[in-house]
């Protein structure tokens, strides 16, 4: 008999109170009698059976007991071993997560797993269904049922590890789900290394399950939690960002405490910027740690990638580890300008504190335009005629001496200068328009906007549309039709109110974009508003996702690294990792699992039958006895044997 | 002060009074040759009663020989007449401290019963004499007659305490040495629960000592049945001494068992020996207890017929 939850035999200590109890109560009385005659000679009677009148006397204590031991039995999931005939349809569940990867001597887990696999396959009878399922991040069919043995092995041949962890319960219930209906013998065969999710196994399965056992402990150091947060000190230097690393390294199984260096790199285009390096000493269990990290203006990046140097251990995949650095509270604004620019432009954004203005001419815009960039960009006086990438702004302004004026700006189609405009409407419901008046606002000219498909109009004016707005995949881009300098209504509150709504307008639609993908194998969804697809490129995947209800799902991500989306405003890095302390543990740890059969030495398979409500009713017969002999003979009226 | 009424008394109420008046009658009616206020001795002597005849001896009183048979059959024979004289009714009433045992007492139903037979014999014109056989208190009483003597008796029997231990054979012995010299009745009226065994060899030197004698066994209900369970230290209610025991089912069946022994042991040595044994135990009816005492002997040579 075996028990699954060996511990729970610790609720026997109760027999100690039980027995103190019991000896308390046995208090003893004094009696006075007429005479002790008698009472010798019954004494020497009773010595001839001296033993089994203590039983007796104090059978009320051993059936307690007895039915505390049943009862302590019971609660440990006793299971008996019987053996099994050899199944005429076998669901394998072979573990692919990331622990597998881990080295077990000159191959690696999933090798053994693989091993173990193609052996059960050879011991089955001639005719059998097997089906192959890969429990894997997320559990997935990896051989269809099929009596064919050769495709059989090669589907258990190809099988790789993945970089996440997964629970393997959820393959479990996919097993059970295959093994439903039908008859004849069934069985699951279930290999991992026993590093899973679910505490306990208790799926319940139509078929018996046997469990097999690869791998053997191995020690292993690494990352189960990276985590960049913006230090309270904030800036130390103009443009500079202060962060503090939060990581945790897990460790198992260590014989002693080992150090490892813990580096800090920002990932760039074509190489990476090493930021911090800290010595740690990690033993079993989790080690916390805090890493200051200060990145200039111009070291940004959306990555930062956290790895262990000098581990030295079984698992590779857990030494590397991306977090993703925040964005700034601050919102980066490009004021691209001709010569001089607007002075009434420049004013209102350099009033505004939550923003970092950049000014510069079209030629290093154009210069810059490649890199991604989640700010606002603020046209006056030049803008290119086509439809713009991001979220940007664009006043119109008279064209250069020489130059006629274009048809086209920023994709919007123009009208002829009209002089004197004066607005009527204002669109209630557009946030880039909040709070803009239309009174008291006098304008030398404009150009009304001939409005196309996916444009609206925010400000409309006696001759046409004066704002104008595009929202796209790539951006959102707000014309204003005309030159503030040509006018009043820099003077006016309007003016700071509308620059302050496209600054605001950028910073939301910038937080609706933000992509939140930390660990490989979840399922990532990518806000892609106005786009038709994502393409999503890295580790051994370029594919194309499509987009319902503006987001697209990027499902079984099951390989760490730096991968590439791009939702039409210009290719975004996302970094995935395994940040599982489950895999991370590769010590081998008993599995908690019911019903489960193993195999024996000589290649017969013995299924564990539990004995758990066997030893539950046989405790509740011993304290049925004990009511019967004692409580109840009181109640029947103190009769006695 | 005792009083000569026994209504007055606890040990005798009148409807106790009037039903031992039915039971004298009753035995007067089943006791062949039966008289009222007479008992015959067993002694052979010179009233006109005949008795029986017996061969002559030398030494006999010529004035005895039977002319009348010596003519008929030229035998002598000497002719004996039932000598016309009072029986003393010795009650031994044991008043140790086992005979507090019990509700009511053990004590408390040997008085009544004490008092019973007390009341048949003085008046019916026989002599009482009380003794009570507890340590400290074992002496004879004087014998008592004559009706008016009932409340005397009453009165000493309700003056009994149960106290120390039992000395039935000292008090037997200063009996048989006083005024039961003479052969009489004798009434034992104990628990016979001392270890020496002192009230059983007690009522054989009664026997012994040719007195007709009735040993009345008074067990309480709680001797037969031990209302007890679990561990208990048993102490004996005269010595003081202990016994640590484990009261359970088995001990309680061992007790009954060896109950039944000492009492069916007790039982076949004293009517060996001529006594008569009368169970009072638990609660049976004083009247029963009585009419097995008397009804033997007015079945026998007849004190209370």
């Amino acid at each position: 008999m075996e028990l699954l939850t060996p511990w729970s035999l610790a609720a026997l200590a109760l027999a100690v109170p039980l027995a103190a109890m019991y000896l308390r109560r046995r208090k003893r009385e004094r009696v006075e009698v007429s005479s002790l005659a008698l009472w010798r000679r019954v004494q020497a009677d009773l010595q001839q059976r001296a033993g089994l009148r203590r039983f007796r006397a104090e059978r009320a204590l051993w059936l307690q007991l007895v039915a505390l031991a049943l009862l302590a039995l019971a609660l440990g999931g006793p299971t008996r071993s019987a053996r099994v005939e050899p199944p005429r349809r076998l669901v394998m569940v072979v573990d692919t997560t990331a622990s597998m990867q881990a080295r077990d001597g000159a191959v690696t887990r999933l090798d053994r797993a693989k091993d173990a696999a193609l052996r059960a396959l050879a011991a089955l009878p001639e005719g059998a269904e097997v089906t192959v399922i890969e429990g894997g991040c997320v559990p997935s069919i990896a051989v269809a049922t099929t009596r064919e043995r050769a495709g059989l092995r090669r589907g258990v041949t190809s099988l790789r590890a993945r970089d996440c962890g997964g629970d393997l319960s959820r393959a479990l219930a996919l097993a059970a789900d295959r093994l439903r209906g039908g008859g004849g013998a069934r069985r699951v065969l279930v290999l991992t290394d026993g590093a899973t999710r679910a505490d306990a196994l208790t799926v319940a399965t139509p078929a018996p399950v046997e469990v097999v056992r690869v791998g053997s402990p191995a020690a292993n150091v690494g990352v189960v939690t990276a985590d960049l947060r913006p230090d309270a000190r904030g800036e130390s230097s103009p443009g500079a960002r202060r962060f503090s690393l939060f990581g945790a390294l897990g460790g198992a199984p260590l014989d002693a405490p080992r150090a490892v260096t813990v580096r800090a790199a920002l990932v760039r285009d074509g190489g990476e910027t090493s930021v911090a390096l800290r010595e740690a000493r990690v033993g079993n269990g989790r080690s916390t740690l805090t890493i200051p990290v200060e990145l200039r203006a111009e070291e940004s990046a959306p990555l930062l990638r956290v790895s262990l140097e000098g581990a030295g251990d079984a698992l590779a995949v857990d030494d590397l580890a991306y977090a993703p650095v925040p964005p700034s509270g601050r919102l980066a604004v490009r004021l691209v300008t001709r010569a001089g620019g607007s002075p009434w432009v420049s004013r209102a954004l350099r009033a505004d504190a939550t923003v970092t203005l950049d000014a510069m001419d079209l030629a290093r815009w154009s210069a810059l335009r490649g890199r991604a960039f989640d700010g606002l960009t603020v046209f006056h006086g030049t803008a290119p005629e086509a439809r713009l990438a991001g979220e940007s702004l664009v006043f119109l302004t008279g064209p250069e001496e020489g130059a006629s004026d274009p048809a086209r700006v920023a994709g919007f189609a123009l009208d002829p200068w009209a002089p004197r405009p004066r607005w009527t409407d204002v669109s209630p419901i557009d946030d880039r328009v909040r709070f803009v008046g239309t009174a008291d606002v006098h304008l030398a000219a404009a150009r009304p906007v001939r409005l196309g498909a996916d444009e609206r109009a925010l400000v409309t004016a006696d001759r046409g549309v004066m704002i104008a707005a595009h929202d796209g995949p790539r951006g959102s881009t707000t014309l204003a039709a005309f030159d503030p300098d040509r006018g009043d209504w820099p003077l006016r509150p309007g003016f700071v109110l509308f620059l302050r709504d496209a600054v605001e307008h950028a910073r939301r639609r910038r937080a609706a974009l933000a992509l939140d993908a930390r660990r490989a194998g979840a399922l990532v969804t990518i806000p892609a508003e106005g786009a038709e697809r994502v393409r999503v490129r890295g580790p051994e995947t370029d594919q194309w996702l499509p987009v319902r209800d503006g987001r697209a799902e990027w499902p079984f991500a099951s390989r760490a690294g730096v991968y590439s989306v791009e939702r039409g405003r210009g290719a975004e890095r996302v970094g995935l990792s395994l940040l599982d302390p489950v895999e991370s543990a590769l010590g081998v740890s008993e599995l908690p699992w019911r019903g489960a059969v193993t195999r024996g030495a000589g290649g017969a398979v013995f299924e564990r039958r539990p004995l758990s409500w066997a030893l539950a009713l046989a405790a509740l017969a011993a304290l049925g006895v004990e009511w019967w002999l004692f409580a109840g003979l009181r109640l029947r009226g103190g009769e006695r044997p | 002060m005792p009083s000569g009424n026994p209504a007055h008394s606890s040990l005798l109420d009148p409807e106790t009074v009037r039903a031992l008046d039915r039971l004298r009658l009753e035995l007067r009616r089943r006791v062949e040759g039966a008289r009222a206020g007479d008992r015959r001795s067993t002694r052979r002597g010179a009233s006109v009663e005949f008795a029986e005849h017996r061969p002559y001896a030398p030494g006999d009183d010529p004035r005895r020989v039977d002319w009348n048979v010596f003519s008929r059959l030229g035998e002598l024979v000497v002719r004996l007449s039932v000598a016309e004289e009072d029986v003393t009714l010795h009650l031994l009433v044991d008043a140790s401290r086992s005979m507090a045992e019990g509700e009511p007492s053990k004590l408390h139903r040997a008085r009544r019963l004490a008092a019973a037979l007390g009341y048949l014999c003085l008046t019916g014109s026989e002599r009482v004499a009380l003794t009570v056989t507890s340590k400290g208190a074992a002496r004879p009483g004087d014998a008592l007659r004559g009706r008016r003597r009932v409340g005397e008796l009453l009165a000493r029997l309700d003056a009994l305490a149960p106290e120390g231990e039992a000395a039935m054979e000292r008090a037997v012995d200063a009996v048989l040495s006083g005024v039961g010299r003479k052969a009489g009745v004798a009434v034992a009226l104990t628990d016979f629960l001392d270890e020496a065994g002192s009230a059983q060899r007690a009522v054989r030197r009664l026997c012994a000592a040719r007195h007709e004698t009735v040993a009345v066994h008074l067990l309480s209900e709680a001797e037969l049945s031990p209302p007890m369970m679990g561990e208990v230290d048993l102490v004996d209610s005269e010595t003081g001494q202990a016994l640590q025991l484990t009261v359970d089912d088995d001990a309680l069946v061992a007790y009954r068992a060896r109950l039944d022994a000492w009492v069916s042991e007790l039982d076949a040595d004293l009517r060996r020996r001529g006594a008569r044994y009368v169970r009072a135990f638990g609660d049976r009816p004083e009247l029963d207890v009585l009419t097995e005492a008397l009804g033997a002997r007015a079945g026998g040579r007849g004190w209370s017929s």
